[in-house]
């Protein structure tokens, strides 16, 4: 089930410096939403930008009928939406394109969520859904990562989820200093990663997938990772979302919109 | 409520509204179908089919620039064969027109496209794609050369007894030409227009915004130039004529009816608001009930010279 349809804004409030969350009135996202799965929204009323954009959705709320997103004020786009007031509308389409799989058995696996910026709130909704589902909260380890403190994003929700969190900055103003790949090693160091007790979830910046996608590779790791492209239509027709992967005979493009966002990384064709 | 009629009859094609989805943004219907009721279409343009699948052009393909787009992907699609096998049987269980849009390298992949496609069940008509700004060898080179364009319209019109539309390249001096050339080669209908050659730089950097440096300009950034152009070769040729070029709304739409279009594509558009189709054909029902015409087919060509003076 998806819509294509203008929505309320039910609330748009700061989350931490220069960032939102914006809830919105959406029943048909707020039922069927899956944790990677994404809307595309349109604030725009003219063609300046012309194309919607994609956010991945980051919390349901079924009961009453909403969803919401996270996002951080970086751009035009950015801009319109942080105006958006409760009250007002937002065009939405979704929920678009495919879902995490949960490894199995849930309970036995350790559930590694690696998040880069921007790329934390699917991964709530991934974090949410396993505590949820009563996948044990130490069987849950989430890295979130960012540049900055200010670039870091639901730190408190996933605080409060009560999973095991490392933080860890480039600049050291926020947990500790360095990248989320250190972690990964640190962990795999004290032997908690291995490969068929394990599994790495992750959303970020293209540079930080593919170096979490190469550390999973060295180390026999499964490891989804969700590539982040211009999403022109989101509906599979435009191809202008492409991302190269590996096939029997050798390489093919496939749609991040339909066919991903979530992707096996050791299908992708990095660089 | 006074009943409008909506239905067009464009040269041997018949469709139920004048509406249409532009090739390459519609996909094959199906990606659509949950959101858009297909059977309320005119017609469905599908993707560019070529004789073999094609992977496409490498990323980036696409890039927003003022009020449109640049796309350079490179016809990636599955292929004739996949086509008919994949494809077409979804599309034929709608009442809607199916227009297989076709795009070779030489004139016989035109030629063995046509003849393949020649009598296959649910398809209604072949719309040639001469004008594909992106293939190095393919479109560019036919849609820009009136005598090509003759050439290979002919050649394909004797391996089909299909509707036979041909769609028109904008990149060229004087498209009535070209536009000419395609009804001597036996076209029973011209589509126009296809995308404008361009291209972006990304000064930052000082490198091209796409991999493969120019793309296809679409989007309401074209749509003057794309109302120019139909309205010329409106004045040109006799034979029928589908309209595109950044049709957003049911406005759009209008104005490329009356510079002298009989049926219209909505493209881009497509992927802003997948409802835009809809939108478009409910928005020219009401635009002839105000208006108090009954039939479609009346505004056709009916732009009349702006009155003299200062009033705006
Ligand atoms: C991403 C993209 C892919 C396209 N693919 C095709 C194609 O395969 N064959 C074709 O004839 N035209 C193709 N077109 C051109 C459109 O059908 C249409 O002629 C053009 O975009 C102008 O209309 P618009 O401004 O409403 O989009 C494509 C356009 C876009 C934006
Ligand atoms: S965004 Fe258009 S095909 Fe994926």
């Amino acid at each position: 089930m998806r819509c294509a349809e203008h929505c309320e804004v039910v609330a748009n409030r700061p989350v931490a410096t220069n960032q939102f969350e914006i809830e919105i009135h959406c029943p048909t996202v707020a039922l069927h939403a899956q944790p990677g799965q994404f809307v595309q929204m349109r604030v725009q009323s003219g063609y300046e930008p012309l194309f919607s954009r994609p956010f991945s959705v980051f919390r349901r709320f079924p009961e009453r009928g909403n969803f919401s997103v996270v996002y951080l004020v970086r751009g035009a786009f950015t801009q319109m939406l942080a105006s958006k007031k409760p009250g007002e509308s937002v065009f939405v389409v979704g929920p678009l394109g495919n879902r995490f799989l949960v490894a199995q058995p849930a309970n036995e696996v350790l559930h590694v969520l690696v998040a880069g910026g921007v790329g934390a709130p699917p991964l709530y909704l991934l974090a949410e859904e396993l505590v949820q589902s009563g996948v044990p909260h130490q069987q849950v380890v989430v890295v979130n990562g960012a540049r900055r403190q200010d670039l870091l994003i639901c730190q408190e929700h996933f605080a409060e989820l009560g999973v095991r969190l490392w933080t860890v900055t480039e600049d050291g103003s926020a947990g500790a200093k360095g990248k989320v790949t250190d972690v990964l090693k640190a962990l795999h160091e004290r032997g908690e990663l291995s490969g068929n007790r394990c599994q790495i979830y992750t959303c970020g910046p293209t540079a930080m997938l593919e170096a979490v996608a190469k550390f999973a590779q060295k180390h026999d790791l499964p490891c989804q990772v969700s590539m982040e492209t211009l999403m022109p239509c989101g509906m599979g027709v435009c191809l202008g979302c492409a991302v190269k992967v590996r096939t029997a005979d050798g390489t093919d493009y496939k749609r991040a919109c339909v066919d991903g966002p979530i992707f096996d990384a050791a299908e992708v064709v990095w660089g | 409520m006074s009943e409008v009629n909506l239905s067009v009859q464009l040269g041997p094609l018949r469709l139920q509204n004048p509406v249409l989805v532009a090739s390459g943004t519609f996909g094959y219907g199906s990606e659509y179908a949950d959101l858009v009721d297909l059977n309320r279409l005119g017609g469905i343009m599908v993707k560019g089919t070529t004789l073999h699948p094609r992977a496409g052009n490498p990323m980036p393909r696409m890039v927003e620039t003022a009020a449109g787009c640049l796309n350079s992907i490179g016809l990636q699609n599955v292929g004739v064969e996949a086509f008919i096998r994949e494809k077409l049987p979804f599309l034929r269980r709608y009442q809607c027109a199916v227009i297989v849009n076709i795009a070779g390298d030489s004139y016989e992949e035109f030629e063995q496209l046509a003849e393949r496609l020649d009598g296959v069940e649910g398809v209604h008509a072949l719309e040639m794609n001469i004008s594909c700004p992106n293939q190095e060898r393919g479109g560019i080179h036919f849609g820009v050369d009136p005598e090509a364009t003759r050439e290979v319209v002919s050649r394909v019109r004797k391996r089909t007894r299909l509707p036979l539309i041909v769609k028109l390249s904008p990149n060229v001096t004087d498209i009535t030409v070209t536009a000419q050339a395609a009804v001597d080669g036996g076209a029973d209908i011209l589509s126009l227009v296809n995308t404008f050659v361009g291209t972006a730089i990304d000064a930052r950097t000082r490198r091209f915004k796409l991999a493969n440096i120019t793309g296809g300009l679409s989007g309401p950034a074209i749509k003057p130039l794309a109302l120019y152009m139909v309205w010329r070769v409106a004045q040109a040729v006799k034979v029928p004529i589908i309209g595109m070029g950044g049709i957003m709304n049911a406005t759009d739409a209008v104005e490329f009816l009356l510079a002298g279009a009989s049926a219209v594509a909505v493209g881009t558009a497509n992927y802003v608001n997948p409802r835009a189709s809809m939108e478009v054909l409910e928005g020219i029902e009401q635009y002839l009930r105000e208006q108090g015409e009954k039939d479609v087919k009346h505004i056709v060509g009916t732009v009349r010279r702006c009155k003299p003076g200062n009033e705006f």
